[in-house]
């Protein structure tokens, strides 16, 4: 995420890239298919998708797609589209400069391989459905992500939907918090619901401590500041409930308050964290409000006590400003 | 001859010149089906010919009581109309393998005096995101037809259908003797619908809520607290799937006043101590999902694993599962019970060989094991040496991604062929395979019924070979000659199919993906698989020529569902217009493509009575 304020110059690609906060859902496409063209620099797109074929005919746009790789080492040009065979799977934008794409490596399945796979793991790759191919070859991650890409800015890893067959609830066992292992949609499927039914997504928060969870709608805040006041709103009452009736230690009448401030500066008594796509759990705060908008997944109130040390502390430059 | 096995109602083509309506001469929407007029409602008899003899006829209704098999009763139908009338009033469990193959109205016309209706809806691939939200699978309609028809329903499953709250509650109003309730990968409701059930259904036995999407929604209902405050008839309550959280006062209470249950799998915000606290209370249970299976310490602060050893020890249990956020320190708690434990599921467990061992090396009875792959080969191992009665094995990945490491292989897979004989089922995932494991798996294991092998990575070839893998899934069609179901992966070539075609005669369902070279896979498939119901296709080189070389097959099946293959639009139509008794769908991924020749990207198509359904969403086109 700190590499997306750093990139400054980048504002330009990146807002086509995520055109009207939606790159989420676009990038979590499951039909793999037009649609995350029409996000992303179409032009580019066309020419960069890839697809498996019959061997014969993948082999010879391989070839030509080396070919002017070679040449022109940041954006493929070899037009692929021909017959307009669309695939379930699309390949990714490889020209993407780097500093975009790591912050938003899909790496749900717990294998961040993307970045070190370059052109010649695709090549390699593509080879295999003509003649025994390598043994490992360090091919496709699993779900759709239309800007994954490798430090050659080359190649990309055509996503699969739906491959392997795995329901999602089975997906993400790796991830800590996110381990709940519930049969929820994915975040795909949600967003195809969104995609249809327009329902805006909630993202959910949970607090240590509180059992039950709530939703929130991040879009209906502008700050980080009013996010804050928010999730104390949400999470009093329960917090009083429950002192009221536990075993908790007496709380003095106004405690509730003092719980809640210092949130985002992280000098109280809990901070509010947040998980973006990646499973990374990261302080709210340190990006522009939009951006963790869009990339917050879901929500934490934590004690500050169970932060990673890393984590923890104030850090000086958190303030809500963007 | 082929069969419609499992389904009610037979189609056309099989039925003409042996049916008692005759050949296919007859009108469209009637073709081979007697002239019956069904009564209304739910007797059923309103409006029948008075056959010459009622006596024969009550004597035969007496006698088809005891046929329950659905492929005997199709049989029985056939005989002649009078057996056909007698068969129809006394069904009692409807089997309708696709809710879009017949209308509720035309099924509950027929049969008079169903108790158990089963449905399923979604193809398979919706599963795994295929298939795009609101493609349909409603069960409202069969609600509304099934209430009126049927007031003593007593059952019913669902199996990928969308449901609603408002359908769940109109089952709980119409079905007044209603005793069981079981959606299985089902969508569409949430807490709203379980409350209904759980408030109306006061003779509820089952309630079983299996791998469903539970709709998110802004106020939970605490629907535990619903069910009928005196004893209860409850036998099973599965709601594992319902990730969300719930009352646990109101589930002791109710676990304490239902003096039948046996099962009760709970979700992952059970932790040890509540469990605890569950097992005391209903100390006859025989499975058990446990949950979270780790400490989250209340009032009376963490549970010591010998405290939570002692519980099961004075339990029944003969099935294990949850063990969803498991805390390893906590596994040896059920060493007591592994000894008898006929099932047991550690599939959201991420264990590793050291943690399984000395769980497994008890469960010598075991006929039921779901892992994760963290246990490795070694893990495998170990199961292949204690659990000679396996019957079915599932090995699930930790990372279902393409170039993960993987850690169970052919090694594991030859392990368990060498150690468990009796095995009928096996899922498999994994990275590397060989053609020798596999071939050994099919001797060892003459009895396998469903053979289901995910090489992870696209067009895998033998390990060690290099080879593709059209040698094992060979000598599996070849070998184990009960076979039914069949998974194929890894790099496979014509000749496997070719195999597949020729010794295959039993397999009913086929998956295939990424695999194949030419259409002749497909035609050796069709020509060969002689009891093929069900043929999913993905990612293959398979163009119209092959998918036109089913064309005399299709009305033996009970879908076809083919994505991202090389098919065209002209193909699909040429079926369509040659199979009238055929729906055949088609979704688009790009819907600005025009023309004839483009690329399709989703078939599905199946038999059907019904005709095109009414209910299709915007991105699905009816041939």
């Amino acid at each position: 995420m700190e590499e997306e304020c750093k990139d400054k110059s980048l504002p330009p690609k990146l807002l086509n890239l995520i055109p009207d906060g939606r790159e989420w859902e676009v990038k979590e496409e499951e039909d793999g298919g037009r649609s995350r063209n029409t996000s992303l620099d179409a032009d580019e797109e066309k020419k960069l998708e890839l697809k498996l074929g019959l061997p014969g005919v993948q082999e010879k746009k391989i070839q030509q797609q080396q070919q002017e790789s070679s040449s022109a080492h940041s954006k493929p040009t070899t037009s692929i589209a021909t017959t307009g065979a669309k695939r379930g799977f699309l390949a990714a934008v490889g020209a993407i400069p780097e500093g975009y794409n790591q912050g938003h490596q899909d790496n749900k399945e717990g294998c961040g391989n993307e970045l070190t796979l370059g052109g010649e793991n695709m090549a390699g790759e593509r080879k295999k459905g003509c003649c025994p191919p390598p043994i490992s070859h360090g091919s496709a991650s699993v779900h759709r992500h239309s800007s994954s890409s490798n430090p050659q800015g080359r190649g990309a890893i055509p996503p699969v939907v739906g491959w392997p067959p795995i329901r999602s609830f089975r997906r993400n066992l790796t991830n800590g918090t996110s381990s709940k292992q519930s049969p929820e949609r994915t975040n795909d499927e949600a967003d195809d619901k969104a995609k249809f039914c327009k329902k805006r997504p909630l993202v959910k928060i949970n607090m240590d401590g509180i059992l039950i969870g709530r939703k929130v709608d991040l879009t209906v805040y502008d700050s980080y500041q009013k996010l804050s006041s928010a999730v104390e709103e949400l999470f009093r009452g329960f917090l009083e409930v429950q002192r009221d009736l536990s075993w908790a230690e007496s709380g003095e009448q106004g405690a509730e308050e003092k719980i809640f401030s210092g949130l985002l500066d992280g000098t109280g008594e809990y901070t509010l964290v947040y998980e973006d796509n990646d499973g990374d759990r990261i302080l709210v705060g340190d990006i522009p409000w939009n951006i963790f908008v869009s990339t917050a997944k879901r929500l934490r109130v934590m004690r500050r006590s169970e932060l990673p040390h890393d984590m923890s502390g104030a850090a000086p430059g958190r303030a809500a400003d963007c | 001859m082929r069969d419609a096995e499992e389904g009610s109602e037979s189609p056309p083509s099989q039925m003409s010149g042996d049916g008692p309506g005759g050949s296919g001469g007859e009108s469209e929407s009637d073709r081979w089906m007697p002239d019956l007029r069904g009564g209304n409602g739910g007797g059923g008899g309103g409006g029948r010919w008075a056959p010459p003899d009622q006596v024969l006829e009550n004597v035969l209704e007496s006698v088809l009581e005891f046929l329950t098999a659905a492929r005997d009763r199709n049989a029985a139908s056939l005989v002649c109309r009078s057996w056909y009338r007698a068969e129809a009033q006394t069904r009692r469990e409807l089997f309708i393998g696709n809710c879009y193959a017949v209308s509720p109205r035309r099924a509950v016309e027929r049969f008079g005096g169903v108790r158990d209706v089963v449905l399923k809806g979604k193809p398979r691939f919706a599963d795994f995101s295929l298939v795009p939200y609101g493609w349909g699978a409603y069960v409202s309609p069969w609600v509304a037809a099934l209430g009126p028809a049927y007031p003593r329903l007593e059952r019913i499953c669902l199996k990928r259908m969308t449901v609603s709250n408002d359908d769940l509650a109109l089952i709980a109003k119409s079905f007044p003797l209603f005793k069981e309730l079981s959606l299985v990968c089902c969508e569409g409701f949430s807490t709203h619908g379980l409350a209904a059930i759980a408030e109306w259904c006061r003779y509820l036995r089952v309630l079983d809520l299996i791998e469903d999407y539970i709709d998110e929604e802004d106020e939970l209902v605490d629907w535990i607290s619903k069910f009928p405050e005196s004893n209860t008839s409850l036998e099973s309550l599965v709601f594992d799937c319902v990730s969300v959280p719930f009352n646990f006062e109101a589930l002791e209470a109710l676990v304490a006043r239902s003096p039948a249950l046996r099962r009760l799998r709970v979700n992952h915000h059970v932790p040890v101590e509540q469990l605890r606290s569950l097992m005391a209370k209903a100390p006859q249970l025989t499975h058990l999902g446990t949950g979270a299976f780790r400490s989250e310490p209340g009032p009376g602060g963490v549970l010591s694993v010998s405290e939570l050893a002692t519980s099961f020890a004075a339990s029944r249990l003969l099935c294990l599962s949850g063990f969803r956020d498991v805390n390893p320190e906590y596994l040896p708690a059920i060493h007591p019970v592994c000894v008898n434990l006929t099932s047991l599921n550690f599939s959201f467990a991420s264990l590793t060989a050291e943690e399984l061992i000395p769980v497994i090396r008890n469960c010598a009875r075991l006929r039921t094991f779901w892992v994760l792959d963290t246990v490795g080969d070694e893990g495998l191992r170990a199961v292949a040496e204690t659990c000679s009665d396996l019957r079915e094995l599932r090995v699930f990945p930790l990372n279902a991604t393409e170039d993960s490491e993987g850690s169970v292989s052919d090694v594991g897979l030859q392990a368990i062929s060498e150690g468990c004989h009796k095995l009928e089922l096996i899922l498999y995932f994994c990275q590397r395979m060989t053609n020798a494991a596999v071939i050994a798996m099919s001797k060892n294991c003459p009895d396998l019924v469903t053979f289901r092998l995910c090489i992870m990575g696209r067009h895998r070839p033998d390990r060690i070979t290099g080879e593709p893998m059209d040698d094992g899934f060979g000598a599996i069609v070849m070998n184990c000659k009960k076979l039914t179901r069949l998974s194929v992966s890894g790099l496979l070539t014509d000749k496997a199919f070719a195999y597949i075609g020729k010794y295959g005669k039993l397999i009913k369902t086929l998956s295939v993906a990424f695999a194949g070279n030419t259409d002749m896979s497909l035609q050796f498939v069709f020509e060969g698989c002689t009891r093929l119901q069900k043929l999913e296709v993905r990612d293959s080189p398979f163009s119209d020529k092959g998918l036109l070389s089913g064309l005399s097959y299709f009305y033996n099946m009970r879908f076809l569902w083919m994505n991202s293959c090389k098919l065209t639009m002209r193909g699909c139509r040429d079926v369509a217009q040659q199979m009238p008794d055929l729906v055949v769908e088609v979704m688009k991924d790009h819907p600005d493509d025009e023309g004839e020749m483009e690329t399709v990207d989703k078939l599905y198509l199946y038999r059907s009575l019904a005709g095109p359904r009414n209910d299709a969403p915007p991105f699905v086109n009816i041939l």
